[in-house]
């Protein structure tokens, strides 16, 4: 499962049931459809676990965490999945937006990365 | 050219493959026939060194044994008749009347004669036994004339009677026998019965005798011959020295030297004493005496010795004639290696030269490996064992093998007092090229049969490369003919002549067969499109035309499609500025100094910010709508409507209030069915105290003192519109504020702004800029904000909304 454009690119890798984020995502709000349902085919394999990779994910717009804290919550209903976040201080919108996360899905690990 | 360099390139490779191929299959063949004719050779060898080594092993002792044989049976003949010599003087008492008969039987009385010219006695040559009696053992006529004149003059007399008639007798006296010498005569003449038999069978004996103690030496010789007379001839000065001490030196004394050894005359055989070889002074040729003692019956007194000249010729002969291979050959020698027997070849392989000694009375000849012209036999060193040994030596510059064996022993008189055990040996020499004669010859056939090999070898890579390349040539020049022509039709098409067909006929079934067929229909295809090439300009300048006309349709339809979207998006904007707070509004709220600012962009964003009086407190609001466009210009109305309906209801608290905002919200995007959500924080004044709720961006006050705070909002909320229920999430902030403090509520369309570069303008700047401005009024600060970040945006493009809210304690 993958979604692409020339300056992103979102894919699930089953083997080691992460979610992969790279690049910069500005898209419209109704442009994130596609995403949105890789994310919702992700979370129908109610996978015991799941890692949400955002380390190369240099720019999200509100639209973009809007779909994110709806996935979060979303996780939250069903309930039976551990979801960790990989973030990092070094980009500015995550440490922002992700403690977010928190607060929609309270069962989440965040782990930060500090430019160290 | 092309066509003789790919065939020759063909025909080269093809032709070395295979002829590398052949050499090496053919070099390893030759090789390992080669190799393995090594081994065969390497092993064969082994073979037959141990298969000869076996033989001349076998033959060797055979031929020892033959010598001993030779040796042992004259031993045994000369033990039986000193045997019986013994007895003779073990019963002599017993048989003195058969002794003094026998002395008297004319068949055995011996008439000793004197013979003035040598001064000693003999017997007449018709006796069957030489006897003489030297001179020292005959008396003086002088002194003792009555004694001797009875004596002698008994028997002598008798004899002169007879012989001496010529009348010799008177010039020179005769003198006679000692008594106890003609006693001892007496006493042997029975010998005269045993001599001769024994000479006649058995060894080849030259002469028999028997020699009488030292006391009385007189010789009893058969056959019977003149032997005081050769002795005179061969050795002067005999007749006056003892027999013993004249001939053999030493040899009695030696002899004496067993009394009291009873071992030694338990068997009288181990008695017989050989001297070395020599040639018999009578001219009997090569000799070697043996001699067995007698002695008393007591065995503590000499009493003369037998004595067998046993000839060597048969056993010299026996050993020249021996043949080994082709020119191997056979040698006897005594220990002290002096060769006694070797053919004249062996002698000189052998390196040998004959020396002439004389020691005592008989000539011994020597020709010693010792004093050999070859190292190998100076070196060489003969068994000290009963096994037989071999060496490999050179001789004459040839590899040779040398094998040794040692005959039965026996004693040996050398020429002194000393009698010694010793031995002969045996050798046999034999060259290594005669051994190997049959493998040499082997080798040389296998040789023979390599370079057979070999030959055949190169011929059947040069026919086999002879009949590859004729068939590269015939099958290349096939292939390259098609690919000739080909290559001739490809030029015309380069010199655009299309009307090109290349004939297929001769190379159907194969891959150049397939490439001809194409080629061809490429032509044909490239002849068609040539000559339709007009048509084809007409029919697709006809098709540009069409797609002409559908692209300025689809124009013109943008056209109207971008008017649509441009009204919604202006409708939209109205909005936007139609519920902002107006300039009178915010001129009528006490005590502070407000400034607005919202400049959307080009595509409209969703910012709202808003300023309301409520009854306790003044209600200030600033928030975010996602994406843009006139769904988030609604969605801002709404926020706006909410808010105020609340406010105007009197719902004081703060954490109420903003839950309630988010429940409408949520409720009526699930209604509309629309995908947005906004950030929102919303603030109360009230008596110098702001009350801070809901997540936004961060919020900045200038403090009077010059120090700016920086308030985050996380904490203070969620997002309005995602989830219905939030009250839990929302925490206040109460921010105190002094005279002159100033606040900046703000979106981050003034945060994200960005350089043409896509540098961002940032909270640091925006702080700075505050820090700058903040003693101008609200309307001051506002607008040095808003330049700071139009000069930071540059050329650049407004991507999203840009708003900005200045309060200003002034009472």
């Amino acid at each position: 499962m993958e979604v692409r454009d020339s300056t992103y690119r979102v894919w699930f890798d089953e083997s080691s049931s992460t979610v992969f984020f790279e690049g910069s995502l500005r898209l419209g709000t109704a442009d994130y459809r596609p995403i949105s349902e890789l994310l919702d085919a992700v979370l129908a394999k109610n996978l015991p676990v799941l890692t949400l990779h955002m380390l190369e994910l240099n720019f999200l717009n509100s639209s973009g965490i809007n779909t994110l804290y709806k996935f979060a919550i979303s996780l939250r209903k069903r309930g039976s999945t551990l979801v960790t976040v990989r973030g990092t201080t070094v980009i500015a919108w995550q440490t922002k937006s992700l403690a977010n996360l928190k607060k929609f899905l309270p069962t989440i690990t965040i782990e930060m990365l500090s430019d160290e | 050219m092309a066509r003789s360099s790919l065939r020759t390139k063909l025909v080269l490779v093809a032709g070395v493959s295979v002829a590398a191929g052949l050499l090496l299959s053919g070099g390893a063949a030759y090789l390992g026939l080669q190799s393995l004719g090594r081994d065969a050779g390497e092993e064969t060898r082994k073979g037959l060194r141990y298969a000869t080594q076996e033989y001349l092993q076998k033959h060797i002792g055979n031929v020892a044994q033959r010598l001993s044989i030779e040796v042992s049976r004259a031993e045994g003949e000369l033990a039986t008749i000193a045997a019986i010599s013994q007895a003779f003087v073990d019963n002599r008492e017993e048989l003195q009347p058969v002794f003094d008969a026998a002395a008297k039987a004319p068949m055995l009385a011996d008439q000793l004669v004197y013979h003035p010219e040598g001064d000693w006695a003999q017997n007449g040559p018709d006796e069957p036994a030489t006897v003489t009696a030297w001179g020292y053992l005959l008396t003086d006529p002088g002194v003792d004339e009555e004694d001797a004149g009875k004596d002698a003059g008994k028997d002598a007399g008798k004899d002169s009677g007879d012989a001496d008639s010529d009348g010799d007798e008177g010039a020179q006296p005769a003198r006679a026998v000692r008594e106890d010498v003609a006693q001892a005569i007496d006493d042997t003449a029975l010998m005269d019965l045993l001599m001769p038999p024994i000479h006649r069978h058995g060894s080849r004996k030259l002469q028999i005798y028997y020699v009488g103690p030292t006391e009385r030496p007189f010789a009893r010789f058969f056959p019977s011959k003149q032997l005081a007379q050769t002795l005179d001839a061969e050795a002067p000065g005999h007749n006056e020295a003892m027999f013993w001490d004249f001939f053999f030196p030493g040899l009695v004394d030696g002899w004496k030297k067993w009394i009291g050894q009873s071992a030694r005359f338990i068997s009288p055989l181990g008695q017989i004493t050989l001297t070395p070889p020599y040639y018999d002074a009578a001219g009997g040729g090569p000799v070697v005496t043996l001699f067995q003692p007698l002695w008393s019956a007591e065995r503590d007194h000499f009493e003369g010795a037998l004595g067998f000249d046993l000839s060597l010729k048969g056993v010299i002969d026996y050993v020249e004639e021996v043949k080994l291979f082709g020119s191997g050959f056979a040698f006897l020698a005594q220990d002290n290696g002096n060769v006694f027997a070797v053919n004249e070849a062996g002698r000189e392989r052998l390196g040998l030269t004959s020396v002439a000694a004389s020691g005592g009375g008989v000539d011994i000849f020597e020709q010693s490996l010792g004093k050999s012209s070859e190292q190998a036999m100076r070196e060489l060193v003969l068994p000290t064992g009963d096994k037989p040994v071999f060496v490999e030596v050179k001789l004459g510059g040839r590899d040779h093998v040398v094998a040794l064996q040692r005959l039965d022993p026996f004693n040996a008189w050398g020429g002194d007092d000393e009698i010694r055990e010793s031995h002969w040996v045996v050798g046999f020499v034999v060259p290594d090229e005669e051994i190997y004669a049959a493998l040499t010859a082997a080798e040389k056939a296998v040789a023979m049969s390599s370079q057979e090999v070999l030959a055949l070898q190169v011929g059947i890579t040069l026919a086999t490369l002879a009949v590859v390349l004729l068939w590269l040539i015939l099958v290349s020049r096939r292939l390259t003919a098609s690919l000739v022509t080909l290559s001739k039709g490809a030029a015309r098409i380069a010199n655009k002549d299309y009307a090109v067909t290349v004939p297929t006929d001769a190379s159907d079934g194969d891959e150049i067969g397939a490439l001809t067929q194409a080629f061809n229909q490429m032509a044909s295809e490239i002849r068609e499109h040539t000559e339709n090439l007009e048509g084809l300009v007409q029919s697709r300048t006809a098709e540009l035309e069409e797609a002409n006309r559908e692209i300025v349709g689809l124009n013109e339809r943008l056209k109207e499609e971008n008017l649509r979207m441009g009204a919604e998006l202006d409708v939209a904007r109205r909005l936007q500025m139609m519920v902002l707070p107006a300039t009178a509004e915010l001129d009528a709220v006490k005590d502070l100094d407000i400034a607005g600012f919202m400049q959307a962009a080009d595509e409209v964003g969703g910012d709202y910010y808003d300023v309301l009086q409520g009854n306790r407190a003044l209600k200030l609001a600033i928030g975010d709508v996602t994406g843009h466009g006139l769904e988030s210009g609604v969605l801002m109305l709404m926020v706006q409507t909410a808010v105020r309906t609340l406010l105007t209801s009197d719902v004081r608290d703060p954490r109420r209030f903003l839950s309630l905002v988010n429940q409408v919200i949520c409720d009526n995007l699930a209604r509309t069915g629309v995908d947005r959500t906004l950030t929102l924080s919303l603030l109360d004044y009230v008596d110098g105290a702001l009350v801070l709720a809901g997540q936004h961006e961060e919020v900045l006050i200038a403090r009077v003192s010059g120090v700016i705070e920086r308030v985050d909002t996380m904490d203070l909320g969620l997002p309005i519109g995602i989830d219905r229920d939030i009250e839990d999430f929302i925490e206040l902030k109460e921010i105190p504020l002094a005279i002159g403090d100033v606040v900046a509520l703000y979106t981050d369309g003034i945060t994200e702004a960005e350089t043409p570069e896509g540098e961002l303008y940032g909270i640091e700047r925006l702080c700075a800029c505050l820090e700058r401005a903040r003693e101008l009024d609200a309307d001051g600060i506002r607008d040095a904000l808003i330049a700071d970040v139009m000069n930071h945006i540059g050329e650049g493009k407004i991507l999203d909304d840009i708003t900005t809210v200045i309060l200003k304690r002034i009472a």
